[in-house]
């Protein structure tokens, strides 16, 4: 056996993930920052947090765009979650983090990108240009100093620019401070088979917009969440799913006339030799109903990605069906919004992708 | 390479940007135009002399060798190639 193959073969008994972790955290009411210790420390050179849907929170139209808010992997043992100002009322999200062994990824870089009040972007170097071949960039939220709700300010989206050299994030309006959290992964050679990354823009009288890609193996393939530009309404907000093996398709809440929504999705098709399986679902919470149960096939849950890609939900009532999506077991996935408005009904798309080791 | 993707009233609703080696995206809306052009060129190139004042079948232009519809700043935008 020659060395190299030798040394694959000890990395597939290795495999690629270290440990995964997931926290639901909580801003108390009248604070704007939680901290939340890891159980496991982590080497955040390899670690990214992957927010797992929006914000809870149980108030009825507690509509303002202040209280969304951003995570961090701040160091190797702490997660942090901040809104603009102090909240009136608790702000709950749910954070995944995923840390890699040195040997599956190159380095992950975190960071954050303001967009200033009377722009509608910013760009940033990266401290090292990714490899665009092999990288994805994750949205994690934002902090914005709207005192009103007005999506198409305090939403955005956020890529790679510069063929990897930089960070970019856009959003449809201007006004207000608006600071989007990031993690930037590159994976090293032997790991990911393809990444493709769409643009997705609605146009016309339209619910949803869909993406051609080049054809993946769906079983195999992950997206990563790289966020939305919106209109103004909540209701607008966006999620997509893999609809087949060439087809990446955005949904929102409702038919717009004057479009101006988009999103950003990776499309990441791991190597077929680390996969074990795949399982991907839109969870709906019904209106009335505050979660949503979706049984899978039994998941080790430390070695599974479960990450959400956007959401969208019905009627423009208020801010407050933002949905989270948690394991509550190693067969069940929960979607969740901490209250029961017969209003709307949330939608939230979710693939939960589990390695061999 | 970078592909952008357009329905048929022209506007864009898809760029996609995939890694090396991936072939392009074969969007519905490129098919379709594919199969126009490809009707069109059954069609012989007919061309108006105005010496003799006849029409008469001439060889086709030459395509443009620019690809249309890529972003600006999509040659700066290509991957490297992996050593």
């Amino acid at each position: 056996m020659s060395r190299r193959a030798n040394f694959d073969g000890v990395l597939n008994h290795l495999g690629l993930i270290k440990s995964i972790q997931t926290y639901e955290i909580t801003i108390a009411s009248g604070t704007k920052e939680k901290t939340q210790t890891l159980t496991t420390a982590v080497n955040k050179t390899y670690a990214y947090a992957y927010k797992l849907g929006a914000d809870r929170c149980n108030v009825a139209g507690y509509a303002n765009d202040k209280y969304l808010s951003g995570v961090e992997l701040t160091d190797g043992s702490t997660i942090t979650v901040r809104t603009h100002a102090n909240t009136a009322a608790d702000v709950t999200c749910v954070v995944q983090v995923v840390e890699w062994h040195k040997w599956a990824v190159k380095d992950v870089q975190h960071g954050t990108l303001t967009i200033v009040n009377g722009q509608s972007s910013a760009t940033a170097a990266l401290s090292r240009a990714l490899n665009i071949n092999r990288s994805a960039v994750i949205y994690n939220g934002s902090t914005c100093s709207s005192t009103t709700q007005n999506r198409d300010h305090s939403a955005a989206s956020i890529a790679w620019s510069s063929a990897g050299a930089n960070i970019t994030t856009t959003r449809t309006g201007t006004t207000n401070d608006l600071t989007v959290y990031y993690c930037a992964i590159e994976w090293r050679a032997g790991v990911v088979k393809s990444v493709q990354v769409a643009s997705i823009a609605f146009s016309g009288n339209t619910q949803t917009a869909t993406a051609t890609i080049s054809a993946v193996t769906t079983s195999k393939t992950m997206l990563f969440w790289g966020g939305c530009k919106n209109n103004a309404f909540q209701e607008d907000m966006t999620g997509a799913e893999l609809t087949s093996s060439t087809q990446i398709t955005a949904t929102g809440g409702r038919v717009v006339t004057n479009n101006t929504r988009s999103c950003i999705v990776t499309a990441v098709e791991f190597k077929s030799k680390w996969v074990k399986s795949l399982q991907s679902d839109a969870t709906n919470i019904a209106a009335g109903n505050e979660t949503a149960d979706a049984t899978i096939t039994a998941v080790n849950l430390g070695r599974t990605l479960i990450h959400p890609c956007g959401y969208w939900t019905t009627n423009a009532f208020s801010t407050v069906d933002h949905p989270t999506i948690y394991p509550t077991s190693t067969t069940n996935i929960r979607a969740d919004r901490d209250h029961t408005s017969a209003f709307m009904s949330p939608t939230i798309p979710w693939r939960a992708l589990e390695f061999f080791r | 390479m970078k592909h952008v993707q357009t329905n048929p009233q022209g506007t864009v609703t898809a760029t996609v940007w995939c890694s090396d080696g991936l072939p392009p995206p074969v969007h519905p809306r490129q098919a379709a135009v594919t199969e126009e052009e490809a009707v069109e060129a059954e069609k012989p190139y007919m061309r108006f002399d105005r010496d003799t004042k006849q029409i008469s079948p001439r060889a086709r232009p030459a395509a443009p060798t620019e690809e249309p519809g890529l972003a600006p700043d999509s040659k700066t935008a290509q991957p490297k190639k992996e050593k």
